[in-house]
């Protein structure tokens, strides 16, 4: 905030457009690594700001505002982009400049926002982007002609290369010190009439600038043909979901074993070299456990954000959403929610990040909603643990084998019980949801990289800073809690008991009880709040394990197969599916949705179901193998 | 204009976006509420996305099974849903027009 009172004196410049004007790759191209990506104060719409010289060395701040069809408030990006453009965003100078973009190859489409944006009575100018796409199509624009029936400047921009900005910059230096906004006075209400007078205007425009029809869809249309076959089209989608899953999975793998090994290599050396204290513990067991737990999923978030940027960035990704529409429909969701949701199977954090592609807010929350639900790899040496001590490696059925049975069923449970989610709450919460899709599929491009690094760099940015630090946070009070105070003198059982941890987990023993939890799944469970694999290390301190054996898992195995029942194991394995045990999702839940009430309501469902469904799960299984 | 299609003449009447066969050209007639059932709100959407009487329409795409599909407006290509199909009212072009 202090940034804005030190900049006053900086003209602003918004850059507005349609979506897929290719605002953001002019913008990338003004500001370069200049840029912050953060939230508009109260709502979830992304704001995009950085700074760039004219050739002049004046000094300008630009904004990216959100992409918009049109001028009415309807969509929370929508609402951020009028307030901008009058002024009336708390926080917010009224840009000083506005620069309309305009695909240059679709200005039938896209000439209808500067015909209306000239209603707000700030100084603009008109940039014709992929100028030279327009020019290879054949389509000579006369920008003079057109800039004397619109009564702007207009430029030819090119987003994808350095000298594409040239004149645009040479605009800006000679408008932003001349011209100064008016009052907008009184703006018109939208109606659908006041749309098709804004393009009779267009079209009398175009109509002098002699209609051109040169076919600049041709190379798209052809790819289309295939992409969006109806038998073709869902194989090839099926293809990049199947290639985009291995390289989330296996290519991260070195990586994160990489990332591993450092902590452990960190940690082992701080073992050696300080002395056995309270400072130790919390640097090796909190800090860098902590943060370790968190980076380790840096490689998956990475690989995986590349291939949502490229898919994106080459206009693929709604025409996945376009191919998935009917499917995600039956539940209230749309055709955008699939990509979020099959991220949130690597892990739910990126999969809340992904959400930001879906622009309909009430779509958006449903899916943050139920991302929790998609099984992620956390949760697998847990189950890996359970499955391998209760469940016999037998066949069943002809063949099949009953262990993969199990954990299919476990994938399987939580994906149902999300698509049931889902539909409650278009049932209730969000009644009245206006269900239509109206999604654009833009022209196919060829990603440029400059934008998928700069995208990615963001992302990773976000999951480092913001995120890492609330998590980090948690990871240490969660060292706290389990380490203090410290055992009495004499003490016989493990250190973790006698922590305010351990006396947690012995209250919370009585409400897990009925579920068939015993006090040591309780305590367990406390550290495993920090992430869900932690348990199972938490499990092997709990049972006085050397917190050093390296296969924890191993040991355990044979020690809860006898000390537990089958009803409480299968009673875990379902907690699990649906226990929002890992505050790091929580944590990004509130930074994505910017209140605390979505993060708690999901706590309250997600224990509510997982107790609910424990429960059932082990009444079932004591009534049947005791009676 | 916008509006009702009963200012229309002929047997174009009561076709819309969703009777369209695929690769079929039209010219968009009205858009209305019609049997879609949508919002102003979609109205108005459709409107600003290009939907607007005079304009030339073809479904390039469908799911199987019809319902969404891929509509080119202008020089523009949206995904709709049949709801949102059955607002926009159109007349078939001849192969000659």
């Amino acid at each position: 905030m202090n940034s804005v009172t030190v900049q006053a004196d900086i003209p602003v410049v918004a850059l507005v457009g349609n979506p897929n004007c290719g605002k953001t790759a002019l913008f990338n191209l003004l500001t370069g690594s200049r840029q912050k990506v953060a939230n508009y104060a109260g709502v979830t719409v992304e704001r995009k700001e950085g700074q760039f010289q004219t050739m002049s060395g004046k000094r300008i701040r630009l904004f990216d505002l959100p992409g918009a069809y049109g001028l009415e408030a309807e969509t929370p990006d929508e609402k951020v982009t009028l307030d901008v453009l009058r002024g009336q965003l708390p926080g917010e100078k009224r840009p000083d400049l506005i620069v309309c973009v305009v695909d240059a190859t679709n200005l039938r489409q896209h000439l209808r926002m500067a015909v209306g944006l000239r209603r707000f009575g700030l100084p603009m100018i008109l940039a014709l982007n992929m100028s030279d796409l327009a020019l290879r199509h054949g389509l000579k624009i006369d920008v003079d002609l057109l800039s004397h029936e619109l009564g702007i400047p207009v430029v030819n921009t090119v987003g994808v290369h350095r000298q594409g900005v040239r004149e645009l910059l040479e605009k800006i230096d000679q408008v932003v010190d001349l011209s100064h906004a008016t009052n907008e006075g009184n703006l018109p209400v939208i109606t659908p009439e006041l749309i098709a007078s804004d393009h009779a205007e267009v079209q009398r425009v175009l109509s002098l600038l002699g209609e051109m029809s040169a076919d600049a869809l041709r190379t798209s249309d052809r790819i289309d043909r295939v992409v969006l076959h109806p038998v073709i089209g869902p194989l090839i989608l099926l293809g990049c979901l199947f290639l985009v899953f291995q390289a989330v999975f296996i290519w991260a793998q070195p990586l994160m074993e990489g990332i591993n090994s450092v902590v452990d290599m960190l940690g082992n050396y701080l073992l050696k070299v300080m002395p056995d204290n309270m400072m130790r513990s919390l640097l090796i067991d909190g800090v860098i456990a902590g943060a370790g737990s968190v980076v380790v999923f840096l490689p998956q978030i990475i690989i995986l954000f590349f291939f949502i940027l490229v898919l994106e960035e080459s206009g693929y990704l709604p025409r996945a959403a376009f191919l998935l529409d009917k499917l995600m429909g039956g539940v209230g969701l749309s055709g955008r929610s699939f990509i979020p949701l099959l991220s949130s199977f690597a892990c739910a954090i990126p999969g809340i990040m992904a959400t930001r592609t879906i622009q309909n807010p009430r779509d958006r929350l449903t899916t943050i909603m139920i991302a929790p639900l998609m099984t992620c790899s956390a949760r697998l040496p847990v189950y890996a643990l359970i499955i391998a001590a209760f469940i016999p490696a037998r066949r069943v059925w002809g063949g099949v084998e009953l262990q993969g049975l199990v954990l299919f069923g476990l994938y399987a449970g939580g994906i149902i019980s999300a698509m049931l989610v889902a539909w409650v709450m278009k049932l209730t919460a969000f009644r009245g949801n206006d269900q239509s899709l109206m999604l654009e599929l833009p022209a196919y491009h060829l990603p440029v990289l400059r934008n998928i690094v700069i995208g990615l760099w963001q992302r990773v940015q976000i999951f480092l800073t913001r995120v890492g630090t609330i998590i980090l946070a948690l990871m240490v009070l969660l060292w706290f809690l389990s380490s203090v105070p410290l055992p009495p003198e004499g003490a016989t059982g493990p250190a973790i008991q006698y922590s305010y941890a351990g006396r947690m987990g012995a209250a919370l023993a009585h409400v897990f009880a009925p579920i068939g939890f015993n006090w040591q799944i309780s305590i367990a469970l406390i550290p495993g709040l920090a992430a869900r694999e932690v348990a199972v290390g938490a499990l092997g301190t709990v049972y006085a394990l050397s917190a050093s054996s390296h296969d924890i898992s191993g040991a355990l195995e044979p020690l809860i197969a006898q000390s537990w029942s089958l009803a409480t194991a299968l009673s875990l394995l379902v907690w699990y599916v649906f226990a929002p045990q890992c505050l790091s999702t929580l944590a990004a839940v509130r930074r994505e949705t910017n209140s605390w009430r979505h993060p708690l309501i999901m706590l309250a469902y997600l224990f509510g179901m997982a107790y609910l469904a424990s429960f059932i799960t082990y009444r079932l299984v004591v009534a049947w193998s005791g009676g | 204009m916008v509006g009702e299609a009963t200012a229309l003449t002929g047997e174009s009447e009561l076709v819309t976006l969703a009777d369209l066969v695929l690769q079929e050209s039209a010219t968009i007639t009205a858009v209305s509420v019609g049997s879609g059932g949508v919002n102003e709100t979609a109205l108005r959407r459709l409107a600003e996305i290009g939907f607007l009487p005079g304009e030339r329409v073809k479904v390039v795409a469908r799911v199987p099974g019809g319902d969404p599909m891929a509509v080119r407006v202008g020089n523009s290509t949206f995904a709709l849903r049949r709801r949102e199909a059955l607002c926009v009212h159109v007349r078939v072009r001849q192969p000659n027009e």
